[in-house]
């Protein structure tokens, strides 16, 4: 197990806990009415929102009258989730620190699992998933929202390689494909799958990590010298030598799991 | 603690039954004799950060 990754996971969110409480790139939440359609959570349903980040999507989730408990690795994240949801006046949210890739919950403990904008940080993809389809019980629905990348090896290795320089607990953006095949691995049935491209104004998105200026700057430079390709496929923008924004692809998926659990 | 949340939860690492201390300061797996802490009203359910007791 990479323990390292998680580690510098907890540091770096620790650090910039509030940023992503009131980051516009997660509180904007198209996604989510698209992951709802078809995760169709309904009132008293018991969900679990896995790495919930500054609370947004399980927010959304306590709104529709659903019994929520938000878990993340990174206690600060978890203290800023809570905040927003007393402010909001959410009562039916509860919260837990727990690893993804070894929940504490019981086996099918939950109607639905969610999972927005995480998975991209967990050393072990199959493990999480595993895990995941574990504590929904059968016939319970899992939704999946995270940042993909093209098959092009070139602009898989463009994209990635930006967000590890932006953010060192950065694992890995996958492939639709290869998402299709974790969940497929998982013994789940996909039921939706979408995607949604996302324009991120570029010195709010570049900042949010906290990364110092000059590393900053060299993640402008690594757009700006983009090839054509790179340039075009994710819409980078620019203006008198400076990045404006880019836009990358979220995938939106929504599975379920089989109506009786397999023979052990 | 909520009682509701206390009914699902499992040890993370033998996904077992967890007891809540009469304090309600920790939750203990006596299949794993690993004691897990609960700060601030949040339970830290990490394998890696639990206590060992005898």
């Amino acid at each position: 197990m990479p323990l390292p990754t998680k580690k510098r996971t907890r540091e770096q969110f620790g650090r910039v806990a509030a940023k992503y409480r009131c980051s516009a790139d997660h509180t904007d939440l198209e996604d989510l009415d698209l992951l709802f359609s078809g995760l169709s959570p309904e009132a008293g349903h018991r969900v679990l929102d896995v790495a919930t980040g500054g609370g947004h999507t399980a927010l959304a989730l306590a709104g529709r009258g659903v019994r929520v408990v938000a878990s993340d690795l990174t206690p600060r994240m978890l203290r800023e989730a809570r905040t927003l949801a007393a402010e909001t006046g959410a009562e039916n949210i509860e919260f837990a620190v727990a690893d993804a890739e070894a929940l504490p919950f019981s086996d099918a403990a939950f109607d639905r699992v969610t999972c927005r904008i995480a998975p991209h940080h967990f050393p072990d993809i199959r493990a999480a998933v595993k895990e995941i389809t574990r504590v929904t019980r059968p016939g319970g629905r899992i939704g999946i929202i995270d940042s993909v990348v093209p098959g092009d090896p070139a602009l898989d290795a463009f994209m990635n390689g930006i967000e590890k320089v932006r953010d060192p607990s950065h694992v890995r953006s996958y492939r639709n494909e290869e998402w299709l095949e974790f969940i497929t691995d998982a013994g789940l049935v996909p039921l939706q799958i979408a995607s949604l491209w996302k324009t991120h104004a570029f010195p709010e998105w570049v900042a949010r990590t906290g990364q110092p200026k000059a590393v900053q700057r060299e993640i402008e430079q690594m757009f700006l010298s983009a090839f054509p390709l790179a340039r075009q496929t994710f819409r980078i923008l620019t203006e008198e030598g400076r990045v404006v924004s880019y836009s990358d692809e979220k995938i939106i998926l929504v599975a379920k799991a089989p109506d009786a659990s397999p023979a052990r | 603690m909520d009682k509701d949340l206390l009914e699902i939860l499992a040890c993370p690492k033998c996904k077992g039954e967890l007891r809540l201390s009469a304090d309600e300061t920790e939750l203990r797996c006596a299949a794993c004799r690993l004691i897990y802490r609960i700060e601030d009203g949040i339970p830290i359910l990490l394998v890696d950060e639990a206590e060992p007791y005898e």
